[in-house]
């Protein structure tokens, strides 16, 4: 388990001093101040509370946003070590490389999970904002919170696995741009807009859009938990097993 | 076969059959899912009485919801009331759909489909007797066009005028009632019907006045699956066989020995009697409820907590929390307002019979003085007994509800509080049906900021926030350099 504290501590280190990390977060915070502000516009004007709830995690801004922000997160941490050298000499130590996969997944998920910092300073100034009485929702922020997460450790799943099979991290980005935005736009409409219910009911089961948006007004469903938690841990083994194999290679 | 390839080949095959264990599991899970609501408001949540409704449904019904967020492009407050509406309905059948594997929901948009919404019109036929068509928000079809029915928008919402915002808003949402009762009706039939006892100065349900019309009520008769009609009894020989139960809303004067007789036989067949009593009115029926372990004292008693006036308004925390019909109000926490009520109150003398009393204003503790007999404050009682019915040897259940007010469901107060609730609970539990939960009050929360609040929030949300990445960055990168 040293090993693997190590490695988390010098990815995360790693992390924290690239400048393409305060780029992105600079971005998404503007993102999600302005999805807020645009919520507490949507109440002013007469939309309901639970409509309002529902804006805060699974508003359309932040549905498009995560496909874009995830990759640039994921894209160098296999992909940018291997143009430079390292990644190769990392695999010639005697260091397991599930250990040195899940550091790096952790270190992404933690830097992701900063990236939702503000949320909780929103929901703050939301919950002194005169006139509005019950809101936010304590149980349905949580739930919020839940989501975001469980989402968010699928993407970086995905996006680190796209940058275990690439060597550039522009590919890595695109590629996993492609994967998450292009998946979550086909599930969406699956789930909403097909006429034939065994699509749709895959499209609900898979779009993280229609999960966010029951996340974020309370309900745990064990059916999207327990997708998102099998997912995410089948898409790391297969990074585990891209980068074994690429080690005996 | 190279070394590497077998390694790789040996990947893939790992890989592979992991995949299939966790589509194994997305599948278990599929079959058995598990759901909660952490929010404090659960506008979803479906009631008991929709869950035992689907509980009962058994073949595939379609739920086809032809709804355009883009309805009146012109009006784009209409848009976003409509794109609201959409959200709510969708989250709202998401709950049927989870809690009903035999159910499926079809979202149609009428502008865009326009001519598949044109085969729905043919198929389900939205053609009203005067020929012309009116489209449904929401069609049910059980069992592949076997039985279908159909929802309006008027049946879904209920809207009001807002002072603030110099229109209409939506005030209530009332899927979940509409959505249940249409397909409790596809399941069991058609609506149960209620008679409503006209003559002897009784309130009328085709009477527009505020104060003792009971016109309003019919409204909820067509949500709640139920068929609203007057009965005369001096043309009858009997109270029809297919009364579910007789209502006597409030009668001004003593009823007729004959009807009173009818009344009393019907009830010894296992009829549903609701009895809504005024002060200061002999109406004959004291002799019937007395045999049923029911006192009336007609004379109105005036609320303990008020100095003057005639309303009397019942806490929920004064309802009997064991009795099914107040048990579903005080979930609700919604309280019953009624105009100079009487004393109702149950015996329990007789085994046979099974009495129970609605609310205790004070908890029962303050009696009321009544010519010198002190009377427990009671409003309101029920009572049952078993009765076998001589054709088919059959034990049959007779019930009995008696509020001391009648006024509390005229046009003028159906509308306060849970009074309309208090009605519709008294008749679902004569009816042996559970008890429904009320609409869920779309409350008018709007967050009350000067331009000045606004620009703050603005700023801070969208300028000093995000440039503390700016400042961390500038930070770390100082750090670097040194």
């Amino acid at each position: 388990m040293n090993e693997f504290f190590a490695l988390f501590k010098k990815e995360l280190k790693t992390c924290f001093l690239s400048p393409v990390t305060y780029i992105v977060m600079f971005f998404f915070w503007v993102l999600t101040g302005a999805n807020f502000f645009w919520l507490l516009w949507q109440l002013i004007g007469g939309s309901p509370l639970s409509v309002a709830m529902q804006m805060m995690f699974g508003g359309p801004l932040l549905a498009i946003a995560l496909p874009i922000v995830v990759p640039l997160i994921t894209m160098r941490l296999v992909a940018e070590e291997r143009k430079q050298g390292t990644f190769e000499a990392l695999l010639t130590t005697p260091l397991q490389v599930p250990f040195l996969v899940l550091a790096k997944y952790f270190s992404a998920l933690i830097y992701y999970m900063v990236l939702w910092l503000p949320a909780i300073a929103y929901l703050l100034m939301a919950g002194k904002l005169p006139g509005v009485p019950g809101f936010p929702d304590g149980g349905a922020v949580l739930a919020g919170i839940f989501g975001v997460m469980l989402v968010g450790s699928l993407y970086i799943a995905i996006g680190l696995l796209m940058s275990c099979l690439s060597s550039n991290q522009i590919v890595a980005a695109i590629s996993s741009f492609a994967v998450l935005f292009g998946t979550a736009l086909t599930l969406t409409l699956l789930a909403y807009n097909s006429q034939s219910p065994s699509l749709r009911i895959i499209g609900q089961y898979y779009s993280s859009y229609k999960h966010m948006m029951d996340f974020s007004r309370g309900i745990v469903d064990s059916r999207m938990v327990l997708m998102y938690i099998c997912n995410s841990a089948w898409v790391l083994f297969v990074a585990i097993k891209v980068t074994e194999a690429k080690k005996g290679s | 076969m190279k070394r590497t390839t077998t390694t790789h080949l040996r990947t893939i095959i790992i890989v592979f059959l992991s995949l299939i264990v966790v589509l194994e599991i997305g599948f278990i899970s599929l079959r058995n899912p598990l759901r909660v609501d952490l929010s404090k408001q659960k506008l979803y949540q479906l009631s008991p009485r929709t869950r035992s409704v689907l509980g009962d449904l058994n073949q595939r019904l379609k739920i086809i919801v032809l709804l355009s967020e883009a309805a009146q492009a012109g009006n784009p407050q209409s848009a976003m009331e409509m794109a609201d509406l959409a959200l709510d309905m969708r989250n709202l059948l998401e709950e049927y759909e989870t809690r009903s594997r035999h159910i499926t929901v079809e979202w149609v948009d009428p502008y865009r489909d326009m001519n598949y919404t044109r085969d729905l019109a043919i198929k389900y036929d939205f053609t009203n007797p005067d020929g012309t068509a009116t489209f449904p928000v929401v069609v049910f079809d059980l069992g592949d066009g076997a039985k279908t029915t159909c929802v309006h928008l008027n049946d879904i919402i209920d809207r009001k005028w807002s002072e603030e915002l110099q229109r209409t808003v939506v005030s209530e949402f009332k899927g979940e009632q509409a959505f249940t009762g249409a397909i409790r009706k596809l399941l069991h039939g058609g609506n149960a019907k209620v008679y409503f006892l006209s003559g002897s100065g009784a309130g009328s349900i085709n009477d527009n006045n505020q104060m003792g019309g009971l016109s309003a009520l019919r409204a909820f008769a067509q949500r709640e699956n139920l068929d609203f009609q007057e009965l005369i009894l001096s043309s009858k020989s009997i109270i029809p066989e297919d009364a579910e139960v007789l209502v006597i809303p409030g009668p001004k004067k003593r009823l007729p020995d004959y009807e009173l007789s009818l009344i009393e036989s019907y009830l010894s067949r296992g009829g549903r009697l609701l009895v809504l009593l005024d002060d200061g009115i002999e109406t004959g029926l004291e002799g019937l409820l007395r045999s049923w372990q029911i006192e009336t004292v007609p004379i109105a008693v005036a609320d303990p907590s008020k100095q003057s006036g005639s309303d009397f308004l019942v806490k929920s925390s004064e309802f009997n929390f064991e009795h099914p019909i107040t048990k579903a109000l005080i979930t609700e926490a919604r309280d019953v307002c009624f105009y100079k009520p009487i004393i109702v109150y149950p015996r329990n003398e007789e085994s046979s019979i099974k009495t129970g009393y609605l609310f205790l204003p004070g908890g029962g503790k303050s009696a009321v003085d009544i010519n010198g007999e002190l009377l427990p404050p009671c409003l309101g009682a029920t009572a049952e007994r078993s009765v076998s019915n001589a054709l088919g040897g059959r034990s049959l259940m007779s019930r009995l509800v008696v509020i001391g007010d009648s006024d509390f469901i005229s046009n003028g107060g159906y509308q306060i509080s849970g009074n309309t609730a208090l009605f519709m609970a008294s008749l679902d539990w004569l009816l042996d049906r559970d008890i429904v939960i009320s609409p869920k009050k779309m409350e008018d929360i709007r967050p009350s900021l000067t331009r000045k609040q606004k620009v703050k929030l603005f700023c801070v949300n969208i300028v000093v926030i995000p440039a503390v990445a700016v400042a961390l960055a500038l930070l770390m990168g100082y750090r670097r350099r040194k």
